[in-house]
């Protein structure tokens, strides 16, 4: 497994530690069997997201043994690039095809790694990346991140709404999403996120090393810092007042209506944006 | 001039006049231009100019295995890149015959 694979691990667990953190901080310590049924789909998933990242490694591993030292290390730091960039999923995986076959021949053919990819490696694959998709493009990130946002209101409005009987008009009109909630979660969806994959993006571009890979960790400051917030509000009762005031979101059939449209049209343009 | 630079816009009707003598692959193509006399020519540029015309659906492909390495995308011509093809050479014939009678003053 490369070294690059044992990061994305970490960065997983971190991630899922962290969410568990925020979670528990923010039921405020009344943990019930709702909660844990929650807690435990999160520390599944971050389980099964581990277990692809590790399978995925070793299937390309295998793939990549066939190559000098010099071609798979090449390949390794395009496949960083690859996976970072913003075209589809299919899209990926053919360019990691393409990209194989030319290393496989050129290697058996002896060439050197840089009469292939030439000075630049980074210019190289933009050759690919950019018939591929529009990489990297405002449309997307705009689209990405509202469309987490609306998730996330989605399913704390569904936490609330089940913990206190099920879905109803009355319980949709009794339960509204806090201040507090929306706004951290807004942040981490149009803040925390591009900028976490802005980072990561020149991370692979630009071929940091581990230590200075380091520093892709730098924007999980945002979350912590508002989790510490959160925390400490108990002893402002102005701030605490101010979190705790409801905002008028999904409390009735229209507008979780308007939510699903949102939410659509997110996935539409996301999509669209990647061709 | 590099001649890289001067091919951009012929690159898409150069690859499928290879494609449409017969199945080949990416790496094929590119080293059957090289021996032409596009030697400026590597599978940096060719490789995109593929996934272009797959998008076009001037070419379909079938992956087959390979001996050595991953599954290979086999390309042939469709009937749409034939149509193409044919148009391509016609505006080709008249553009070289004029830029060569241009050159000769």
């Amino acid at each position: 497994m490369s070294n690059k694979r044992g990061w994305e691990i970490f960065a997983i667990s971190g991630l899922c530690v962290l969410l568990l953190v925020l979670y528990i901080i923010l039921t405020r310590g009344s943990f019930t069997a709702g909660m844990a049924w929650v807690s435990a789909a999160i520390v599944i998933l971050a389980v099964a997201a581990v277990f692809i990242q590790i399978r995925r490694g070793g299937l390309r591993q295998k793939q990549l043994s066939k190559l000098s030292d010099e071609y798979r290390s090449v390949l390794i730091d395009l496949y960083a690039m690859i996976e970072v960039s913003n075209i589809s999923k299919r899209a990926k995986q053919d360019t990691r095809d393409m990209l194989l076959e030319i290393f496989s021949l050129a290697a058996e053919q002896e060439r050197p790694v840089k009469d292939v990819v030439g000075e630049d490696m980074s210019a190289y694959l933009d050759q690919f990346l950019n018939e591929q998709g529009k990489n990297w493009n405002p449309a997307y990130v705009m689209s990405y991140t509202m469309m987490i946002f609306v998730i996330y209101l989605f399913a704390i409005k569904l936490y609330k709404v089940l913990k206190l009987g099920g879905i109803t008009n009355e319980t949709l009109a009794a339960t509204p999403l806090e201040r507090g909630i929306v706004g951290m979660y807004a942040v981490v969806a149009f803040v925390f996120f591009p900028l976490l994959l802005w980072m990561k993006q020149k991370a692979a571009r630009e071929r940091w090393n581990e230590k200075k890979q380091l520093l892709v960790a730098l924007p999980l400051l945002i979350p912590v810092g508002m989790v510490a917030l959160l925390m400490s509000s108990h002893k402002y009762p102005q701030l605490r007042v101010w979190i705790d005031r409801p905002i008028p979101l999904l409390d009735s059939w229209f507008k979780i209506f308007l939510g699903l449209v949102v939410f659509g049209f997110s996935v539409v343009l996301m999509r669209h944006s990647q061709k | 001039m590099e001649q890289t630079q001067l091919l951009k816009g012929i690159l898409e009707g150069c690859v499928l006049e290879v494609v449409s003598r017969g199945e080949t692959y990416g790496y094929k193509i590119t080293s059957d231009l090289q021996d032409r006399g596009f030697g400026s020519l590597n599978e940096g540029s060719i490789y995109p100019v593929l996934i272009r015309l797959e998008k076009k659906k001037y070419v379909v492909y079938e992956k087959v295995s390979s001996p050595k390495g991953p599954r290979r995308k086999m390309y042939s011509i469709s009937p749409e890149g034939k149509a193409f093809l044919a148009e391509f050479k016609d505006t080709w014939n008249a553009l070289s015959q004029s830029v060569s009678l241009l050159m000769q003053g």
